[in-house]
């Protein structure tokens, strides 16, 4: 079975194995670049960000131009790389399904001596393994850029190119788009409907679920929040007690102590409310990994179970 | 020329396919409603019907590709969902539209099968291809509808199976596809001593060459045996009706008709 899908899709194959080089290339070329030409802003830069009172003027007049650089090629980075999995699951795991049920060869293969757990299995294991081996190839590119941008930047802003995650992210994208095809049995319905959930589900847990997956910390001092190891996440208001207090009651207490003209600030500060930060400690960083890793572990193992019960139960039941 | 007479049939008592009270819901359409069908070991056998009528229904569960909803099927005397790999080292299968993958060639295509089943007549396919000039080299989607079928059968029966079923392999072909494609069925199932199913919309041509017949209409198997014994059962006289302008019509036309007509 193996022989069979390598010699069906070599040509996707090789696009692929061409394509993850490409990216990998440029990945190395620029952090070797930025380290080899920029080293002196770089140990600037390093210095700056780790200290707890962070000013890019000490890094002036290169230290600006050099940050703004370095933030424009990390974000880049970030991009291309976050949408390797979302790439993966639409263009390979989905039409590898799609079109099998689609030209309806999954019956050929299931009277050449091959069960339809067996084709399953196989289709699953081979695409798993292949897109994990391309994944290992740009991590270690991505590797070396972290090493960078560790030093420069909060490990947070690179949360998602971390191995776990970035692995279980693949994993997920490609059960995704197996199960989707499966159920579906159209190849490019198949594709919209896999980036679609894929990019629903990832910009839920990056950006809705992550900052609350651990009840967050909150720290009086704004500066020390912001600054350092630590993610900070919004600024919040502090009763005289040490209670959180939300935006309305704010709202409602300037409104009933405005009027005099006094600064919103002053104010809070004269009734014993003072601005503090919620965020996330750095010491949790890798508490954040195994939890989210785990999430799309699960929606992974998920996907398999629905693909597995859609062949048994419909493609050879219905 | 194509031609097998009835009397060539094997006699062996051996029932190749036993199916008993077998039915296919699909949700409350009924596809296949009760059926009991045998097939003895050597027969060539037309299963004919209408559109709609279960023939792909029965052929999918027969190689255990569909669940019956409720009865029993053997081959050979094993139940193909329980005994899989046994059944499908068994059955050769050429699936409705003749799928194959556009991108193999001919050769990688036979390499598929010898690398997907246990046991493989390798050589044998080959030589096949080279007799009806098929090219080893060239892409199944450069292959004419009629080459396409000849590399399917191939498939079916390089893993030399004892039964070979055929779900209308040769619809959409051309006259001369057909003819040669029914000639190649008939040489295999007589050197192999195959038995054989096939489903399909030309009765005449299947006519010549089959010897057993099964009629299904609505999901119900209306008649099932040689096709002396369907005549026999009908009687003769009736059968006449059915061939009035004198075109020579097979008796399995004639049966087929007979049934057709009867339930319009």
């Amino acid at each position: 079975m193996i022989w069979l899908l390598i010699h069906l899709h070599r040509r996707v194959i090789w696009i692929w194995l061409a394509l993850a080089a490409v990216m990998a290339a440029i990945v190395t070329a620029l952090w070797l670049d930025t380290v080899s030409t920029q080293a002196a802003v770089v140990a600037c830069m390093t210095r700056v960000t780790s200290s707890s009172n962070p000013s890019l003027a000490a890094c002036s007049p290169a230290g600006g131009d050099a940050l703004v650089w370095f933030t424009t090629v990390n974000h880049r980075i970030q991009w291309a790389l976050i949408a390797v999995p979302l790439l993966m699951g639409v263009f390979m795991a989905a039409p590898l399904m799609g079109r099998e049920l689609e030209n309806r060869t999954h019956r050929l293969v299931w009277t050449q001596g091959i069960t339809p757990m067996q084709w399953f299995a196989s289709n699953l294991a081979s695409i798993l393994m292949f897109c994990f081996a391309l994944t290992a190839v740009l991590l270690v590119a991505a590797g070396l850029w972290l090493s960078l941008a560790s030093r420069i930047t909060n490990d947070w802003a690179q949360f998602d190119l971390y191995p776990p995650v970035f692995l279980s992210y693949v994993a997920f994208a490609v059960s995704l788009g197996l199960a989707v095809a499966t159920v579906v049995g159209r190849t490019v319905p198949a594709m919209a409907v896999t980036g679609l959930i894929w990019i629903a589900i990832r910009g839920a847990t990056g950006i809705l679920a992550r900052p609350m997956l651990i009840p967050a910390l909150v720290r009086r001092d704004m500066s020390a929040a912001t600054a350092g190891r630590d993610w900070f996440l919004a600024p919040t208001y502090l009763d005289s007690s040490g209670h959180q207090m939300s935006e309305a009651q704010i709202d409602g207490l300037l409104q009933r102590w405005g009027g005099s003209g006094a600064d919103p600030i002053t104010l809070l500060q004269q009734h014993g409310i003072f601005m503090a930060g919620l965020y996330q400690p750095a010491s949790r960083f890798w508490v954040f990994q195994s939890i989210e890793t785990f999430i799309f572990v699960m929606l992974s193992v998920g996907c398999i179970l629905v693909s597995i019960a859609w062949v048994r139960l419909r493609l050879t039941s219905e | 020329m194509v031609t097998r007479l009835n009397s060539q049939a094997s006699e062996s008592s051996d029932i190749s396919i036993r199916t008993v009270g077998l039915s296919k819901n699909y949700g409350t359409t009924q596809a296949l409603v009760d059926c009991d069908l045998e097939v003895p070991t050597g027969r060539f056998m037309a299963l004919v019907g209408p559109n709609g009528a279960g023939k792909s229904t029965l052929l999918l569960m027969l190689i255990g590709l569909l669940k019956p909803t409720t009865g029993h099927i053997l081959i050979a005397g094993l139940e193909p969902r329980q005994h899989r790999r046994e059944v499908l080292n068994a059955v050769g299968f050429v699936a409705q539209d003749r799928p194959l993958y556009q991108a193999l060639t001919v050769r990688e295509t036979l390499e598929m099968g010898s690398k997907l089943n246990d046991t493989w007549d390798g050589e044998g396919m080959i030589a096949r291809m080279e007799k009806l000039s098929i090219g080893l080299d060239t892409q199944v989607r450069r292959l004419s509808g009629g080459q396409q079928a000849q590399v399917s059968l191939s498939l079916a029966l390089g893993k030399r199976p004892a039964l070979l079923i055929l779900d209308e392999p040769m619809a959409s072909l051309d006259p001369l596809a057909r003819h040669h494609f029914l000639a190649e069925v008939v040489a295999a199932a007589d050197e192999r001593r195959l038995t054989v199913i096939m489903s399909s919309h030309i009765i005449a041509e299947l006519g010549r060459v089959c010897n057993y017949v099964a009629i299904l209409e609505r999901g119900h198997l209306v008649a099932c045996g040689s096709i002396g014994e369907v005549i026999e059962s009908l009687g003769a006289r009736n059968l006449a009706d059915y061939d009035p302008l004198g075109h020579g019509m097979t008796d399995l036309e004639q049966v087929v008709l007979w049934h057709l007509s009867r339930s319009t």
